[in-house]
């Protein structure tokens, strides 16, 4: 009686070990299947389920051309920037000197791009990969070298929902001014202005069908274009080399750590808590914000820090860093504003100051006069 | 205290009268402790008595003529042992210390000089196009990490400003 009850116990603990056994080998086939499963059926499976849900609804009370600005945006912001394309890309900047620049962009969802440049000479052959979590930039000039660090997906999708929030709530204006044929699909023109911040602003054509970004370009305040970049050709079934998206399979160079892979701080004291010295906040226009910090390694050994702002459209970059004291008494190294081509530098008695973006003179002035 | 071999090459210079006078202490003590050194010194010594106490004879005339033109047959000995014999002369043992210390130095140097990073002044000197300084290249490489993260920057146009900011200096900006 005793040995017939422990072996049915007995018995029972074995089919359950077997039953559990073969409910996780299953389980362990399915998770491996669908990680062999290329990228891009996989962000095509994402792509149509967040599709269904695009859901914007434009505001009634604006004009038509508002309305269906925004509907393109948040078309845009949900779907486009998730579409898997591969596209050959011209870039021009057209603010001084004219610059161009053609590559190939792989576009495989949102943080997952790789840019490889095929001109100019000085920019053939570098390429710049964002993986989803980091961005490794392999530059060929002056010495070969890969900046790496950063996680650009979820600063990107953060900045995507706020930026989709101030569509929605008519802090950003948005309004369809035109259609054109761009890479031989049909997009729709929207201007994006700032209602708040700068006089500046963004023209973007958006493929009418998936959404995705065909054609930008960058105006002033004064209505001229300073920079455009434009697909030549765009394909919406492309086939990924599985290497493409790995960091390992770029060259073997020396690494320089780019920024910190940590998400960007929320303030200008989280920055100086970290950086250890005294971080300066400029005075900014009304409608300006900041959007990010960063604490990075400076050039030589004191930290530098980075602060973003932006008026929701338009950003620009902060970049400070302290000069060491027995530097500070040469009267030589206090350098004054130096401005060119969306870039302002300038040196005071104790710090070194790097401003990046495109703004009016007269804005860059008072960011100077508020950090002497 | 010297030992057999180290008294066996000094006994020539000694009978020479030509030894320091530690040295001549030495060999001399030696000498009366070791036979076999004794009976070495002793052999050295009457051969040079018997040398010095040999008859002299004149070289006849032409001896310095013949000897000349024997000495022209004669070939040099070839050059590459000669330099090999230089070289083994710069590694003998009692400069062996001196080679290590030379070694040594080299190679602290070349440590120092890969492993010294100027803190500072790196931040001030320019860059390789010679019209930026390193700080400002570094921005403008880590604008184009942070237009990577924004919907509407474009991360080619970051790159292209990057890599053109520095061919610009001078030019009017139109963008004001």
């Amino acid at each position: 009686m005793y040995k017939t009850s422990y072996y049915n116990e007995y018995r029972r603990l074995i089919q359950a070990l077997i039953t559990s056994c073969l409910g996780l080998s299953f389980a362990a086939c399915c998770i491996v299947t669908f990680a062999q499963r290329p990228d891009n059926i996989r962000t095509h499976h994402r792509e149509s389920r967040r599709a269904d849900e695009n859901n914007f609804r434009p505001d009634p009370s604006l004009s038509p051309d508002q309305q269906r600005g925004q509907q393109l945006m948040g078309l845009y912001l949900q779907s486009g920037i998730r579409k898997p394309y591969q596209g050959d890309q011209t870039t021009r900047i057209l603010s001084g000197k004219l610059r161009e620049s053609r590559q190939i962009v792989k576009h495989a969802g949102p943080g997952r791009e790789r840019i490889e440049y095929i001109s100019p000479e000085s920019l053939k052959g570098e390429i710049i990969l964002m993986n989803g979590w980091e961005i490794m930039h392999y530059r060929t000039h002056p010495q070969p070298k890969i900046y790496d660090g950063f996680a650009p997906m979820g600063d990107l999708m953060r900045q995507t929902h706020t930026l989709l929030r101030d569509v929605r709530n008519g802090k950003v204006d948005v309004r369809a001014v035109g259609t054109q044929i761009i890479a031989g699909q049909n997009a729709a023109i929207v201007e994006i202005r700032p209602v708040k911040g700068g006089a500046a602003f963004k023209r973007v054509w958006l493929d009418q069908n998936t959404g995705v970004r065909l054609k930008m370009e960058d105006v002033n305040s004064q209505g001229n274009v300073i920079s455009t970049s434009y697909f030549n050709s765009i394909n919406y079934s492309p086939n990924f080399d599985p290497k493409d998206f790995k960091p390992e399979a770029l060259p073997s160079v020396p690494h320089e750590p780019l920024l910190p892979r940590s998400k960007p701080l929320g303030s200008v004291q989280d920055a100086q808590t970290q950086a250890g010295f005294n971080v300066r906040e400029p005075a900014v226009k009304p409608g300006f914000h900041l959007s990010g910090a960063w604490v990075v390694n400076g050039s030589g050994t004191s930290h530098a820090v980075i602060l973003r702002y932006t008026d929701g459209v338009n950003t620009f970059a902060l970049f400070q860093q302290p000069i060491p004291l027995r530097f500070r008494k040469d009267e030589d190294h206090i350098k004054k504003l130096n401005t060119r081509a969306g870039i302002a530098h300038w040196q005071t008695e104790d710090q070194i100051f790097t401003l990046i973006g495109n703004l009016r003179r007269e804005t860059v002035e008072g960011i100077y006069q508020s950090l002497r | 205290m010297l030992n057999c071999k180290k008294i066996t090459p000094l006994l020539s210079v000694f009978i020479d009268d030509r030894l320091s006078a530690r040295d001549t202490f030495e060999v001399d003590r030696h000498l009366n402790e070791c036979r076999e050194c004794a009976k070495t010194y002793d052999l050295m010594k009457r051969t040079v008595e018997i040398v010095s106490s040999a008859p002299r004879f004149d070289a006849p005339d032409d001896f310095a003529v013949r000897l000349q033109a024997r000495l022209e047959t004669i070939q040099p000995a070839p050059a590459r042992n000669v330099w090999l014999q230089e070289l083994g002369d710069l590694f003998r043992p009692r400069l062996l210390p001196a080679w290590g210390a030379a070694v040594g130095a080299c190679a602290l140097t070349l440590v120092m000089i890969y492993t010294f990073q100027p803190p500072v002044k790196t931040a001030f000197v320019k860059s390789p196009s010679g019209t930026d300084t390193v700080v400002v290249q570094q921005a403008r490489v880590q604008n184009v990490a942070l237009a990577a993260s924004s919907p509407l920057e474009d991360v080619s146009v970051a790159n292209l400003a990057a890599h053109s900011a520095a061919d610009t200096e001078g030019e009017p900006d139109k963008s004001d």
